[in-house]
């Protein structure tokens, strides 16, 4: 009896094997991409650790355990960098996703087909540009003689003269929040847009027999069925919480020393620092802190998320 | 629909199949490329024992790859002058050479992977210029070829060019690079319209202090509203912040980074200059300057630099290190009459003497054929023309052969040229090329003048290595980024600003490195200082 | 279904004015007056035109077109692997009973969060794949699968694949492969062009693999002379590189000539970008016939 039951499981790990082994098969370019450009370069944090001296080779250099982290934490501005980075893309997170979601229901409320196609076309025409094009869209707008300044402060508010955008630090926080949305929710909204026109008319047509509002089917249909969309998105956005588009914080705001307590995250301090000194020890510390730091997060949200809803998870 | 199907699975097949393609070339690749480096490796090593052995021996010539920086466009005639480079080395020295010209903003971190990365790269420019070259951290970590016995061996021409220059290039006691012989002293000079300065009368001579500089400015600004009395280019911030406190007042040396500083050039005591009574004063009249409205108000936006603003006719000068030949350089930029003011007296220090040099890649294979090519640079005027100003009769004319004067070629302008580089500092021995029509004929001799008369610093040939101090290094660069730039632009209240800077340096241990430098530099005399 | 959207249609047409308005600053400045950019400053309706920036870039037209051609090639090569690797990536992990699914989306996840940075990335693709000055550059490094395309691309799985679909499928007799070809990837229209489009935009828009891969200018992409243009000048503005060189005789692009080149970089986007649109619309048709 329990020979029987060894062979009939023994078949059924057979069928299964056979049946998944295609699907494993379908996965190994991928894979072997991820391992050769992501995973075999990871033995490079390895370098955070070492004094490095090309006479002794990269990786017999001595080993001089935290001392290259300790740039990261010696200035007073530490605190700053870590605190703009995190509340930067934290509200990046909330305004974009909420922004996004919006925009693209709004959109799947269009019935016209080629309105549809105009007004994709145009929010995505800001995603399209690379930063240093936004920089210098920018440079248009605030420049001391950009079009804010020469046509709306001085033009038509009648005021004597226009503000010095690139030395008042105030402004900021505001100006980069909205260069970032301006530039990402485009790109947000066709992701969230084609979850939403994947789910099924029928889901739709059963929520309006029952008498479903159009506010309700939105908040009953296609929020929770976009949702797992929604999260993944989120959990990814905190993984890169300690990271940040550095021509977003570079290059927008012209690299100008006046606008650092708004515009210093870690990147850029990381960047400023070792400009002059070309240390590879140094700069993969920085890689690991920023990682190691993130990675928890996420870890930590995955848990919460896998609490509340275990499909919507990552891992 | 189905139609819409059908080309969908062709597309996918297609895309299929080109990506076994690329796996498996990629594969492919993968191999030869590791046969191929052990071979080449092998036939290096017999090539380097022959070499050796039989020098004279009609060996296959060998190449060396030859790293520098453009500033501008890769020049569209570049391979012609490789190929006519290639020929004449070849008789001369049987080697041949592969320009690599890489552009200026990306030098530093390209220059930085190919030495880490060890891939073919023989000879290359570095220095102590800090926007471009990690001089010092490429010596000390050992990524470049010690040059002392190539240099006894092989470059006598170097050294009888550059003389004592070469001790300024001393890392832990080795040399590791050469400069280049080109302006290797400055001044600090006010550079402005000549054509205003005749209108308003006024007799450049007698500019000498700050007040008399400020009776100008004010001038200017009353008799010429629309035009802004000094710019301020983001790229001189700096050097007016400095020169104003460090060699307008007192005459000291920048010690190459200006983290710690001689406030005497003479007196070897290392201080932090932003702490100084000098820098503040520099702070205030910049501040007041800015407020006057004397300097120009968007310097933190502003991208056009000073020459093209001048030609614009905003702005009626600025300030900036100089050399001879200056007036006429900048003049023939703006298309008008320059006149320049020196402030302060011609000073040679490390810093300007090593700014440009030559050095062999650490792993370079052919460290002494590297040796003698540059050898030639350094005394061979064909090979350095052919450099400077590409092929005679296609690129240039000699239009006076006695002092080796030189013009386009006919029928070519600055805009059709093939080969306009403005390099010349970078190619060994500038002193030895021709010189262009409209410069002084007397350039290169003014030039040595120049050289030979500046007041040494008495730091000269003093190298900081920054290795034990990096953290703090690190730390205190990001604080002078954050503050610098709008202090040396008069944007903020230095009465606000400048206790902050200070208190933020204390705070990143830029004292440390001030104790540091200090050790360094007593060693460094005691070891013989620059005699 | 058939009523007049007439607020969602205003909203959105006020969205689509403030993305459209600064690329018409942008084209316009690159029209205007360089001096008129200087003394009077940016404006939608400039005193002074100029079309002296465009003359500027037909000079160099050569090394433009030559870089066009590269970045064409590049982007769709990258596009079209890059799409296939990630959907054959995504769709076995979508699937909710494959042994190991979970830690499989791990491994791929966590390449997000973890890079061994530059160096060591740089000195294995020079050392042992001899990446340098080739194509291969441009396309392999860091672009061709990005985890996060892979994670979206699950997730869209997860949502809109029926799995009884598959079981039924598979019921049937049809191979996994057979599914994923016949079945899945004929439902997952829009999330492929979507993210078609993206790593398309992705390459389009990469100038870091020809920074540090490419040193030969043969082999520039149109966003490597471009870049190499904007950023020498914000380089030889900023730094500071002493008298020795002579950099006011390096003639920087004046800014109506670095607001052109912005220009010609988005212009060829903006021409093939209705082309995708295409797909988008073919999603939505699939999704009405479906209904």
């Amino acid at each position: 009896m329990a020979d029987g039951k060894a062979v009939a499981l023994k078949r059924k790990k057979r069928v299964k094997l056979k049946r998944y082994f295609m699907l494993y098969l379908m996965m190994v370019p991928g894979m072997v991409y991820l391992i050769i450009n992501n995973y075999i370069p990871m033995f490079g944090l390895y370098l955070a650790f070492k004094n490095i001296d090309f006479r002794k080779g990269l990786w017999g250099s001595d080993w001089i355990g935290l001392k290259n982290f300790e740039f990261l934490f010696k200035s007073t501005d530490a605190f700053i960098i870590t605190r703009n980075t995190i509340l930067y893309n934290l509200a990046f997170i909330v305004i974009n996703t909420f922004l996004a979601v919006m925009v693209a229901i709004l959109l799947n409320e269009i019935v016209k087909v080629r309105r549809v196609k105009i007004y994709q076309s145009l929010l995505l025409l800001p995603y399209l540009i690379s930063m240093v094009v936004v920089a210098y869209l920018v440079l248009a707008f605030l420049d001391n003689k950009g079009f804010i300044n020469s046509a709306v402060i001085t033009g038509l508010l009648k005021r004597k003269s226009g503000i010095s955008w690139y030395s008042e630090a105030g402004y900021w926080s505001l100006i980069i929040i909205f260069v970032n949305a301006w530039k990402n929710i485009g790109y947000l909204c066709v992701i969230y847009y084609a979850s939403i026109i994947g789910i099924s008319v029928e889901y739709y047509e059963a929520a309006k027999l029952d008498g479903a509002s159009m506010i309700q089917q939105i908040r009953f249909v296609t929020i929770p069925l976009i949702r797992p969309t929604i999260i993944t998105m989120v959990l990814l956005s905190i993984g890169r919480m300690f990271y940040s588009d550095f021509g977003l914080f570079y290059q927008v705001p012209m690299d100008s020393g006046a606008l650092y307590t708004a515009t210093n995250v870690i990147d850029t301090y990381v960047y400023r620092a070792l400009i002059k000194l070309s240390d590879i020890g140094m700069s993969s510390a920085a890689g690991v802190y920023q990682s190691v730091v993130g990675f928890v997060v996420v870890l930590c949200s995955n848990l919460a998320v896998r609490r509340i809803d275990k499909e919507s998870a990552l891992f | 629909m189905k139609r819409c199907k059908n080309i969908f699975t062709m597309l996918l097949s297609f895309v299929m199949s080109f990506a076994m393609i690329l796996s498996l070339s990629a594969c492919g690749k993968n191999d030869a490329g590791t046969t191929k480096e052990k071979t080449t490796e092998d036939t290096k090593q017999t090539d380097v024992g022959k070499d050796t052995e039989q020098v004279a021996d009609a060996e296959e010539p060998v190449n060396l790859t030859v790293a520098f920086a453009i500033f501008g466009e890769t020049p569209m005639d570049l391979n012609k002058i490789n190929e006519k480079i290639n020929e004449y080395l070849k008789e001369k020295v049987n080697a041949t050479i592969t320009l690599l010209p890489i552009s200026g903003s990306s030098y530093s971190q390209q220059i930085d992977l190919m030495l880490t990365s060890g891939e073919k790269l023989d000879l290359l420019v570095d220095g102590t210029i800090t926007a471009l070259f990690n001089y010092t951290s490429h010596a000390s970590k050992g990524q470049l070829y010690p040059m002392k016995d190539l240099l006894d061996e092989y470059g006598q021409g170097i050294q009888k060019a550059m003389g004592k220059y070469l001790d300024a290039a001393v890392v832990n006691g080795e040399i590791y690079g050469v400069p280049t012989n080109r302006d290797l002293a400055a001044r600090v000079s006010l550079l402005v319209r000549s054509s205003l300065l005749e209108k308003y009368k006024i007799d450049p001579a007698s500019i000498k202090t700050y007040e008399d500089m400020e009776g100008l400015f004010q001038t200017i600004k009353e008799k010429e509203p629309s035009v802004t009395p000094l710019m301020i280019a983001d790229s001189a911030s700096g050097t007016i912040f400095d020169s104003l406190g460090l060699s307008f007042d007192t005459a000291g040396d920048q010690l190459s980074d200006m983290i710690g500083v001689l406030m005497d050039n003479q007196v070897l005591k290392v201080a932090d200059y932003y702490e100084t009574e000098e820098c503040k004063a520099a702070c205030k009249r910049i501040r007041d300057w800015y407020e006057k409205g004397y300097v120009l108000q968007d310097a933190a936006t502003n991208q056009s630099s000073p020459t093209d603003l001048i030609k614009a006719g905003t702005v009626f000068g600025y300030i900036s290190n100089s050399k001879p030949g200056m007036e006429a350089q900048i003049a023939s930029t703006v298309g008008e009459d320059i006149t320049e003011i020196p402030l302060t007296e011609a000073l040679s220090d490390t810093q300007k003497v090593t700014g440009f040099m030559w050095a062999i890649a650490g792993e370079s294979k052919y460290s002494e054929k590297a040796m003698e090519v540059l050898n030639l640079m350094y005394t061979d005027p064909v090979f350095i023309n052919l450099l400077d100003h590409g092929i005679e009769g296609v690129h240039y004319k000699v239009v006076d052969k006695e002092n080796n004067i030189i013009d386009f070629a006919d029928g070519v302008t600055p805009d059709t040229t093939g080969y306009d580089m403005n390099i010349d500092f970078q190619f060994g021995n500038q002193l030895l090329s021709y010189i262009w029509e409209g410069d002084s004929p007397t350039l290169w001799k003014d030039m040595e003048q120049f050289n030979t008369s500046a007041k040494v610093s008495k730091a000269m040939g003093f190298q900081f290595d920054a290795t034990k101090v990096k953290t703090e290094y690190a730390s205190v660069n990001a604080v002078i980024n954050q503050y610098k730039t709008a202090l040396g632009q008069g944007t903020v209240d230095p009465t606000q600003y400048l206790p902050e800077f200070i208190q933020k340096l204390k705070a990143a241990g830029i004292d440390a490195i001030v104790t540091e430098k200090q050790a360094q530099l007593d060693a460094f005399v005691k070891a013989g200082g620059n005699d | 279904m058939k009523k007049r959207a007439v607020v969602p249609n205003i909203i959105l047409s006020l969205l689509c004015i403030l993305c459209v308005a600064p690329f018409i600053l942008l084209v316009i400045a690159s029209l205007t007056d360089e001096n008129e950019l200087i003394v009077h400053g940016y404006s939608f309706l400039p005193k002074k035109w100029s079309i002296t920036a465009y003359v500027y870039l037909i000079q160099q037209a050569a090394v433009i077109v030559r870089a066009y051609g590269i970045t064409i090639l590049v982007t769709i090569a990258g596009t079209c692997v890059g799409v296939m690797l990630v959907s054959m990536l995504a769709y076995p992990l979508s699937r909710k009973d494959l042994p190991y699914g979970k830690v499989l989306a791990f491994i791929v996840f966590f390449t997000m969060l973890f890079n061994g940075g530059l160096v060591p990335t740089y000195l294995m693709y020079v050392r042992y794949f001899e990446l340098k000055n080739t194509l291969w550059g441009l396309l392999i490094p860091g672009l061709l699968v990005n985890s996060f395309y892979v994670m979206i691309m699950r997730a869209y799985f997860v949502s809109s694949i029926p799995e009884a679909v598959i079981e039924s499928a598979y019921m049937d007799g049809a191979g996994e492969f057979m599914i994923y070809i016949k079945i899945v990837m004929p439902l997952a229209v829009p999330i492929v062009a979507t993210i078609g489009l993206f790593v398309g935009i992705a390459y389009w828009n990469d100038w870091y693999n020809g920074l540090i891969y490419i040193t030969d200018p043969k082999l520039f992409s149109i966003q490597n002379v471009l870049n190499r243009i904007i950023s020498d000048a914000q380089f030889l503005s900023s730094s500071n590189l002493g008298s020795t060189v002579n950099s006011a005789a390096v003639s920087l692009p004046t800014t109506a000539v670095r607001m052109a080149i912005a220009v010609i970089t988005i212009m060829p986007i903006l021409i093939a970008y209705p082309f995708f649109q295409k797909y988008f619309v073919r999603g939505i048709s699939i999704g009405a016939v479906k209904g």
